[in-house]
């Protein structure tokens, strides 16, 4: 009996509490949308099942939380003894170390096409507008008490950039790091809610309705050398960005150089695959009761919607006032796509777009600002990491 | 006396620290964001460049077939079979349905 009551004390029902309920609750509302409503499925699905996993009351004495990591244990005779890690803080150990990230960025590099961007160089100024959200939101959360690390990893949220904002929560804020991951993916799966409204607010029925042509033919010599190129460029100018950038331009060089075909596929298919779970699955596991469930989530929820917001208005005011020195205008719609949810702010450009005029084909142009979104939030997080470190 | 000097210099540093971490944060913020806009500048302007030197090279490397880039123009080419034949197929579907509309419309 007394065997039998002690085994009831260690199950889940035994130390299950409210918060433990409530977050598997969420992680299991965020597997139905993903599923039910196709949000963001390949990020929410493994955040969503982690959650749960993460939740489950742990046995005291056993190594099976995220936290868990490995110890050394001094004993009373002078020993030291060895504890192994849980094998969920093995895996959480790659979003702790940063080294997740930038492996997503290899094979997002790999599969990005940035011909659009150097057919028209003007857009990539659209990426950089974009940006305002992130700085703005910076600002605003230091205003709301934020300490400076936090409110930078909050900050960046409005790069609408996963990866990005997952590498600059772990470096500093490793505390809001499961509601940071958790509003950046969110919002970005509600890009098509958030920036029409914005988008239509902002710019005139004439302004919709222009028209930009089409865009130059780019050599190949021109894909080959702008990897190595935009590298040198951007990190020597911005050292901080050099793990992201490095490893997304990387990417890029495999896929546009033509000779490296099969490390390019691998990049962009099995092994951002890989990360991808294991990044989704970990952070989604240490997003846990009493880190998750504070005033904090949901100021920092409250935070990341404005910064979408922000961010989408800072490219629509920039290109109609950069609309103020050309000659051949730019559709202000397509400064939405500033905002690096590729491609989903593209498209959305694409459908607000068409909404006007059945026949304007503005996605390819949008693609520009929108992978050049991508290079300006690696260079905010960059500046935000040496600047608050 | 020290006791009740104490509390009000503390309350007195925290109303001074509040305006200097906005003010410190404004900062950041806009330097950052300047930051962000130097690099994407000099970005833009290497890009809109970089076909101008390029066409100056060509005069001494011309651009050379070579035998991944005929890999990747028989890419092209499937890419464009592709294209031509989602266009074929259209066409032909819009023609069907013009020649039904047609014939209902006669009866």
């Amino acid at each position: 009996m007394d065997i039998f009551s002690e085994f009831l004390n260690t199950t889940g029902f035994a130390s299950m509490t409210l918060g433990n309920l409530i977050m598997i609750v969420i992680g299991i509302v965020f597997i139905s949308l993903a599923i039910i409503k196709d949000y963001e499925p390949l990020l929410l699905v493994p955040i969503g099942m982690g959650a749960v996993v993460g939740n489950i009351p742990m046995v005291p004495g056993m190594s099976m939380s995220v936290y868990d990591g490995e110890s050394w244990l001094l004993g009373d005779d002078g020993t030291i003894t060895y504890v192994a890690g849980s094998v969920l803080s093995y895996l959480y150990a790659g979003v702790e170390l940063g080294i997740y990230p930038p492996l997503i960025f290899l094979g997002i590099g790999a599969m990005t096409d940035f011909s659009t961007m150097l057919s028209n160089p003007k857009l990539v100024l659209l990426g950089a507008a974009a940006q305002v959200g992130v700085f703005l939101t910076f600002f605003g959360a230091i205003w709301l008490g934020f300490d400076f690390r936090e409110a930078g990893a909050i900050g960046i949220i409005g790069g609408a950039d996963g990866p990005t904002a997952i590498f600059l929560a772990a470096k500093l804020a490793p505390n809001l790091l499961g509601a940071i991951a958790i509003a950046a993916y969110s919002y970005m799966a509600l890009v098509p809610v958030i920036q029409p409204p914005i988008m239509k607010l902002l710019t005139t029925k004439e302004e919709r309705l222009i028209r930009m042509s089409p865009p130059r033919k780019v050599t190949k010599r021109e894909k080959i050398i702008f990897p190595v190129a935009a590298f040198l460029i951007t990190t020597l100018i911005a050292p901080g960005a050099v793990v992201l950038l490095g490893m997304l331009f990387f990417g890029n060089l495999l896929k546009e150089s033509m000779v490296t075909e099969r490390l390019a596929a691998t990049a962009r298919t099995s092994m951002i695959d890989i990360v991808t779970i294991l990044l989704g699955f970990s952070v989604g596991a240490s997003t846990q009761a009493d880190t998750f469930l504070t005033p904090q989530s949901l100021q920092i929820f409250g935070l990341g919607a404005l910064s979408f917001a922000i961010a989408t208005a800072g490219g629509v005011l920039f290109a109609k006032l950069m609309n103020l020195f050309l000659t051949e205008k730019i559709n202000p719609l397509v400064g939405a796509a500033g905002v690096s949810a590729v491609p989903d702010s593209a498209r959305v450009v694409q459908m607000v777009g068409q909404q006007e005029d059945p026949h304007n084909f503005l996605l390819m142009h949008a693609m520009a600002p929108n992978v050049a979104g991508v290079v300006g939030s690696a260079i905010a997080a960059g500046v935000l990491w040496s600047v608050l470190t | 006396m020290a006791p009740l000097v104490q509390p009000v210099l503390a309350q007195a540093e925290l109303e001074i620290s509040q305006p200097q971490g906005l003010a410190d944060g404004a900062t950041i913020a806009i330097v950052g964001l300047l930051i962000v806009f130097v690099v994407l500048i000099f970005l833009s302007l290497f890009i809109a460049t970089l076909p101008k030197v390029l066409g100056l090279l060509e005069h001494v490397l011309p651009e050379s077939e070579e035998h991944h880039s005929i890999a990747h123009e028989e890419q092209d080419e499937d890419a464009e079979l592709e294209l031509l034949a989602a266009i074929g197929f259209v066409l032909h579907t819009e023609f069907q349905r013009q020649v039904t509309t047609g014939s209902g419309g006669k009866s």
